[in-house]
């Protein structure tokens, strides 16, 4: 049965890293000491069904690992060992220690050997130790009567208490569709045949003459008996991707070898099944109040066929369906412009319906747009887990707060938010809230609050990361920045300004750098980060009641508003969040600086450095007096330029085309687009064009 | 897929590697053709992937043959098939020679 499995892993890779984050979400859940009973079954269930992808695809190591798991998480749910902090710690380290090896199987790197080793053996050690920590009181009575020595290895342990084999009975009638969909019976019982020890009984009375079969469908049904330790989860899981498929029934057999009649069983509560144990093995933890055997038909319990509600797609596709869509504006574009010169009876049937594409092009442009678009909480969900440890570590009690979560933006920036968070959030954790005797001498709760929220507010998201803690030093900064040379000794700063200081390059005011943070590589690399999305971040703080981190994102890195600008025959597109207004000067308003320092002129108490646009991109332009044309004051990197143009046109989103994909990077310029009349317009990088200008003039 | 020679009233039947529901269709084309035959040999050395498709096709060509008084020969019968057999609770009903089972 040699079939090519590796064009499954991509898809084994991506459901198990999913699972993890299921795993770890429901960690976090976890109530130590009074533990959710469905919470275990979900982290057992997705230790077993990596452990099952896994094995299949031979990655065995991570089999091993997710095995040793999985006794111990299954301990955890029959209530024979009790959740400690310790545990939940070990668990969660589990879920890193098995992101780490998948990520160095899918990278085909070395596994780190000594790592999962050393957990394994933990992980062991705590479930052979489970007789000196005993369990739940109200159904572990009976194991903890014979508590295990500490050395016995988990497997030898468990099976001293478990009844030496649950028998089950399995029928198995496949559907129509069973056979068509890849679902092989014979790789499922071949899977039975490795729980345990499993009598077959098929049936081919139904099977028609081989004249008339449909070979395609399978008539045959099986009967099984298994002999095996596992519990129906298990089971179950065998004939997870047949669902809906086929018939299915689960019964446990008790020691006679008779299953309850059904329809008592169908009347039986499904957990009732669950710990069910043979009489012959008076030391097996037995429920009270369950029935020696209970059958629960599992067909009844599923829902049929596999609806799902969201299929995967790359993002290649998305991309390139963008692209597609975005020629269409274009071509749309130019024929409303065409449809405007054409005369006769004909032209307003066609105007009308050159409008209706034009809405029709728009809607299924935002409808791309937000296939793109994914719920924050992708990021967001991340951080529970940093905050439970980081504040464990640091000996603070903190509550997150998360509120925004479904907000969605692009992907793109999304993926690219996430390490800044990480950071702000760890400043907030480690700097940001005091700990809990400090917090009650200032007359605090005890338990600081770090809050993440994410809003819409007009074109862009506001996403903000808020403490309850200290607040900004604003001495200290101060303090700091004027030993760097940062600030005069005399310059009075502003709130606002010393709040800022913080995002310069190598600031750090912790008073002891923690491995948390505080190696002053910190804020300015957050900043950066953000501004490269087109975003901003600013600060806000209140001494002793803590401080904001306010980021705001484009919605898409995609579509970009845009000023249109000629130069010549050129047409340029400014981006609106740079301009800060547009003047034409008077003559004589501009004058030169001496030593060649090229032109300024005076705005608002400033003077700004002219930019002539057609001399950075060597056009011939319609004007060169300064007067004639007109002065885009933009700003980029906290600077302020004037951008000298001939006149400026309309204002419309542009689509951005990569410059980097398409020909190769161009300074000054952060992309293309392509205008209405079906020419190129570059999109100008504000930032760069100032380098790529002062360049210029000093080789001038 | 399946070659087939002829002899007078017997005639065998050599199955291909990939007995799978890929190619049901014409094994089962095959096998039908043979079904009258006084004596089939169904040689499974080349067998290398068999599923229950390919199982399902064989049992009823087998039980078919035998409903009118004909019997199916094999030869050459690998582990492939026997496993395949054993886990789906066919073996007996094949008729497949006693051979290593694990």
């Amino acid at each position: 049965m040699a079939v090519e499995l590796s064009q499954f892993h991509d898809a084994f890779f991506e459901e198990a890293y999913e699972s993890l984050d299921a795993m770890e979400a429901a960690l976090l859940q976890l109530d130590v000491g009074s533990p959710d009973a469905d919470t275990v079954n979900t982290v057992f269930r997705v230790a077993h069904s990596i452990k099952g992808g896994a094995g299949m695809f031979g990655f065995t190591e991570i089999a091993s690992f997710t095995h040793t798991l999985e006794t111990l998480l299954d301990e955890l749910r029959g209530n024979r060992m009790q959740v400690t902090s310790h545990i939940l710690d070990l668990l969660l380290k589990s879920v890193d220690v098995l992101r780490g090896m998948l990520k160095a199987v899918q990278k085909k790197t070395p596994i780190d050997q000594q790592g999962v080793a050393d957990l394994q053996f933990d992980l062991e050690l705590v479930v052979a130790q489970k007789g000196a920590a005993p369990a739940a009181p109200a159904l572990a009575a009976p194991t903890a009567a014979a508590p295990e020595p500490a050395a016995v290895a988990p497997e030898a342990s468990a099976a001293a208490e478990r009844p030496a084999g649950r028998r089950w009975r399995i029928e198995l009638r496949p559907g129509a569709g069973l056979l068509a969909r890849g679902n092989d019976p014979l790789r499922m019982l071949a899977e039975l045949h490795e729980l345990g020890d499993v009598t077959v009984t098929s049936d081919f009375g139904s099977l028609p003459a081989l004249a008339d079969l449909d070979p395609e469908h399978c008539h045959m049904t099986w009967s099984l008996e298994l002999v095996s330790e596992v519990d129906r989860e298990v089971i179950e899981q065998v004939f997870e991707w047949a669902e809906g498929d086929c018939e299915l029934s689960i019964s446990e057999l008790n020691a006679a070898g008779t299953a309850q009649p059904a329809a008592a069983a169908a009347q039986a509560p499904a957990a009732s099944a669950e710990p069910l144990a043979a009489p012959e093995a008076p030391a097996a933890p037995a429920a009270p109040a369950a029935p020696a055997a209970a059958a629960t038909p599992i067909e009844s319990a599923r829902t049929a066929g596999g609806d799902s509600s969201s299929i995967r797609v790359s993002i290649e596709k998305i991309d390139e369906l963008m692209n597609t869509v975005g020629e269409i504006v274009i071509t749309q574009s130019m024929l409303s412009q065409l449809g405007t010169r054409i005369d006769g009876d004909v032209a307003d049937r066609m105007r009308s319906g050159l409008s209706q594409l034009e809405r029709n092009v728009r809607e299924l442009q935002e409808s791309v747009m937000r296939v793109r678009m994914l719920p924050i909480s992708f990021v967001f969900s991340r951080f529970p887990r940093l905050v439970r440890d980081l504040s464990q570590r640091l000996g603070k009690q903190i509550e997150l707060k998360i509120t925004g979560e479904q907000t969605e933006l692009d992907k793109t920036v999304l993926e690219k938010i996430g390490d800044p968070l990480v950071h702000l959030v760890r400043n907030s954790i480690d700097h940001g809230v005091e700990k809990p005797d400090v917090r009650l001498a200032a007359g605090k709760g005890a338990v600081g609050t770090v809050h993440l929220d994410a809003c819409h507010k007009g074109g862009s998201i506001t996403v903000e990361v808020s403490d309850d803690g200290n607040g900004l030093n604003r001495e200290r900064i101060l303090e700091k920045a004027r030993s760097r040379g940062l600030v005069g000794a005399n310059d009075v700063l502003t709130d606002e300004a010393i709040h800022d200081l913080i995002f310069l390059p190598g600031f750090s005011t912790a008073e002891q750098t923690t491995d948390v943070s505080g190696r002053g590589v910190g804020m300015d690399v957050v900043r950066r980060n953000i501004k490269e999305l087109g975003g901003a971040i600013e600060v806000k703080s209140e001494p002793g009641k803590g401080s904001r981190f306010i980021i705001t994102l484009p919605l898409t890195l995609a579509i970009v508003d845009g000023q249109t600008v000629a130069v010549g025959d050129e047409h340029y597109i400014v981006p609106l969040t740079a301009i800060v207004e547009s003047l034409q000067l008077k003559p004589g308003a501009a004058s030169h600086l001496a030593g060649g320092g090229g032109e300024v002129f005076s705005f608002r108490g400033d003077y700004l450095p002219v930019i002539r646009l057609h001399e950075v991109f060597s056009v011939a332009p319609r004007n060169r007096e300064l007067h004639a044309g007109l002065v885009m004051v933009v700003e980029g990197d906290g600077r302020r330029v004037g951008l000298f143009v001939d006149d400026l046109e309309g204002q419309q989103q542009v689509v951005i085309k990569s410059m980097e994909s398409n020909y190769r990077r161009v300074e000054g310029v952060s992309g293309a687009t392509i205008t209405g009349e079906g020419t190129v317009a570059l999109i100008l990088d504000i930032p760069g064009l100032v380098r790529v200008a002062g360049r210029q003039r000093a080789a001038a | 897929m399946a070659r087939r020679t002829r002899k007078a009233t017997s005639a065998s039947i050599a199955l291909p590697a990939n007995c799978s529901i890929r190619d049901a269709a014409q094994l089962k084309a095959a096998l039908l053709e043979l079904l009258p035959q006084a004596a089939v040999t169904i040689d499974a050395g080349a067998v290398e992937r068999i599923d229950t498709a390919g199982m399902q096709l064989l049992v009823a060509f087998k039980r078919d043959r035998a409903a009118n008084g004909l019997g199916t020969d094999w030869c050459d019968v690998k582990a492939t098939l026997h496993e395949a057999a054993n886990i789906l609770g066919l073996a007996g009903h094949l008729g497949l020679p006693a051979a290593a089972v694990r």
